[in-house]
């Protein structure tokens, strides 16, 4: 045979061997795509952004080490508050690994806490700008979770770090997005931290008051655990004041949640703050730690009515 | 001639087997296993290179440690595993020519094929000595790795006070990201993908007139076949950059699809193994299957060129 007709016959092999394989081959690569074990092809946008090492790297079947070395350089971008870059870098490191659920944690609390921090604290900026700009980073890490959850929806932690951002009370609190996160965080897991978060932010948004007792009851019955929580003695205490409920709702007594009422009065008198600050359910704690004061002759100086706020009451008041 | 010809047979596995062993000694001649050494010490090192991780009350990432440790390593083996395959194969038949030992194999009744089977099994059976070494160092290290991380991991929970069951369950969704069945998956792939890019590098030594034209060639192929399904994608409609670039995008994503083969499967399953996700059986079954189907195809064409070669 000549050189020719070999070269023919070698060249039709190679195709008629790849028409037997293609749509095997495509199977295949669809069925672990959709068990989320194939990540997606790499996008356009992604492509672009690669320098010639990492399209080396992806090129060369190395696609999640090249987003280790990626995140290293990455964290240069952040040393140097770098906030466009290393988005960038973030984008690309989750295109390469797409499944790895810390890069999405870490590019979005790079965006929503450390780059919306530093937004805040350009002093020589316009107010209005400044809060833009912090606000467009809040927004730009909670959309990049979302596209994490997209490939790990079932990854308990990236909902939780969905429901931090909208949590942070020194950040922009918004209780209504935070709580179906929460809510996700503590179905995955069970975890009582998630479950106690989402009776929280429950009482915190107006109107959802009644549910959030229940759920409150609910958790104490499966777990009384979550009682002996300041926090939660105090939102307890404050959703059973509630004016809507039943008549004949059998409801604690103070040293029931609160054991006595010297620590009652310490808890209340924090939680009287919060709900100014953090807008947590007021109920009728105003009258509670009236009357409290008066039980137990409270000093002056830890009298929230006349005296400023204290950081913390102690034991020994 | 032609009565010692009628008593040969078309393939002896025996033939082979002879051939496979005179490689491996070829090899190891060629003093290979010496870059295990840099290898290992870059496995040990890589234990003392800390991933940032991040633990608060209610969460924690240990298991980011590991998964690093194992991407680093496994990314090793697969590139030395691809490269030796490439560079091995490519120097054999220059080297038989060379030292005309070809001459002495083939004026025998050796058919070619068994010629051509021996040299790849051997190349395969170096591959896989290689990694099984490369293997065992990684194993050691992640689990040494594991059991420290795993010591300190309860400790800082006990700490947080999380409850016990939490705790369990948290160890071991760490503990399966240690040395396990599954981290032994993507060992696997990665050697079936340096067997078919073996099997490759052979394919082209059979016609190529310079080594450095093979190896070239076979990098090439490794590279692109990394990438080729993003060109199959696009035919079938699924995104892919072949899928709005017009008739001439659509040919040439065709002819990409047919000509390079697809290693973006066994680096997904890889990939997949690294991340102790659930692979099956038939996964495996799956890419066993499809390296052999590939492995067969080269090692037929490469006998089909290789049949009446004179030298």
């Amino acid at each position: 045979m000549g050189p020719i007709a070999k070269t023919l016959v070698l060249s039709l092999g190679i195709l008629a061997s790849g028409a037997a394989r293609m749509t095997y081959e495509q199977e295949f690569s669809e069925n672990l795509r959709e068990r989320n074990l194939a990540p997606a092809s790499v996008d356009l946008e992604a492509w672009s952004r690669m320098g010639q090492n990492s399209l080396a790297g992806t090129f060369g079947g190395l696609r999640t080490a090249m987003a280790f070395f990626v995140s290293l350089s990455a964290h240069g971008h952040f040393q140097d508050q770098e906030w466009h870059e290393l988005r960038n870098d973030y984008k690309l490191i989750t295109s390469l690994d797409p499944y790895n659920s810390f890069y999405w944690s870490e590019g979005s609390h790079h965006l929503a806490f450390n780059a919306a921090s530093w937004a805040r604290s350009q002093r020589d900026q316009p107010e209005i700008q400044r809060r833009t700009i912090e606000h467009e980073y809040l927004e730009a890490g909670d959309a990049f979770l979302e596209k994490g959850l997209v490939y790990l929806p079932d990854d308990s932690e990236l909902w939780a770090d969905m429901a931090r951002i909208w949590s942070h009370r020194l950040k922009r609190p918004d209780p209504a997005r935070a709580l179906p996160a929460w809510q996700e965080a503590a179905r995955l897991t069970e975890h009582p931290i998630y479950q106690r978060r989402v009776f929280y932010t429950m009482a915190q948004i107006p109107s959802m008051e009644r549910e959030a007792l229940n759920y409150g009851i609910q958790l104490t019955k499966a777990d009384p655990s979550h009682l002996g929580f300041p926090a939660f003695q105090s939102i307890y205490w404050a959703l059973f004041q509630n004016p809507e409920l039943p008549l004949d709702m059998p409801k604690p007594t103070l040293t029931e949640v609160f054991r006595t009422k010297e620590k009652a009065y310490r808890q209340l008198y924090s939680y009287y703050f919060r709900t100014s600050d953090e807008g947590y359910y007021a109920g009728n704690i105003e009258a509670d730690l009236h009357q409290l004061i008066r039980d137990l002759q409270i000093p002056f100086q830890y009298n929230p009515f006349l005296s400023p706020r204290q950081r913390r009451i102690p034991k020994d008041f | 001639m032609s009565a010692s010809s009628s008593k040969t047979s078309f393939f002896s596995p025996r033939r082979v087997i002879i051939i496979a062993q005179s490689t491996i000694t070829q090899l190891v001649r060629m003093k290979v296993f010496y870059f295990l050494l840099p290898i290992a010490v870059l496995f040990v090192g890589i234990q003392f290179f800390e991933a940032p991780w991040y633990s608060a009350a209610e969460i924690s990432q240990p298991e980011q440690e590991l998964i690093m440790h194992k991407n680093l390593c496994l990314g090793t083996m697969m590139l030395f595993s691809s490269l030796f395959a490439i560079v091995s194969t490519a120097l054999l038949i220059p080297r038989d020519i060379e030292d005309r030992t070809l001459y002495t194999i083939l004026c025998k009744p050796v058919p070619r094929l068994d010629y051509l089977v021996g040299k790849l099994i051997g190349v395969m059976a170096v591959i896989a000595i290689a990694m099984l070494v490369m293997d065992l160092i990684l194993v050691i290290t992640l689990h040494f790795r594991t059991e420290s991380l795993l010591g300190l991991l309860e400790t800082l929970l006990i700490e947080k006070k999380w409850p016990d069951h939490l705790i369990e369950k948290k160890l071991s969704e760490v503990a399966s990201h240690g040395p396990t069945m599954t981290l032994q998956f993507a060992v696997l792939a990665y050697f079936l993908k340096a067997s078919v890019v073996a099997a490759i590098a052979l394919l082209i030594s059979t016609f190529s007139t310079s080594t450095l034209f093979t190896i070239a060639s076979s990098a090439m192929i490794w590279i692109i076949g990394a990438a080729q399904s993003i060109a199959r994608d696009g035919l079938f409609d699924r995104g892919g950059l072949a899928e709005d670039s017009g008739a001439i995008g659509k040919v040439i994503a065709t002819l990409v699809s047919l000509v390079f083969p697809d290693f973006q499967l066994f680096d997904s399953v890889a990939n997949a193994a690294t991340r102790a996700a659930a692979i099956t059986q038939t996964d495996l079954l799956n890419l066993c299957g499809l390296s052999f189907f590939y492995l067969a195809i080269y090692v037929v064409l490469s006998w089909f060129i290789f049949s009446d070669k004179e030298f």
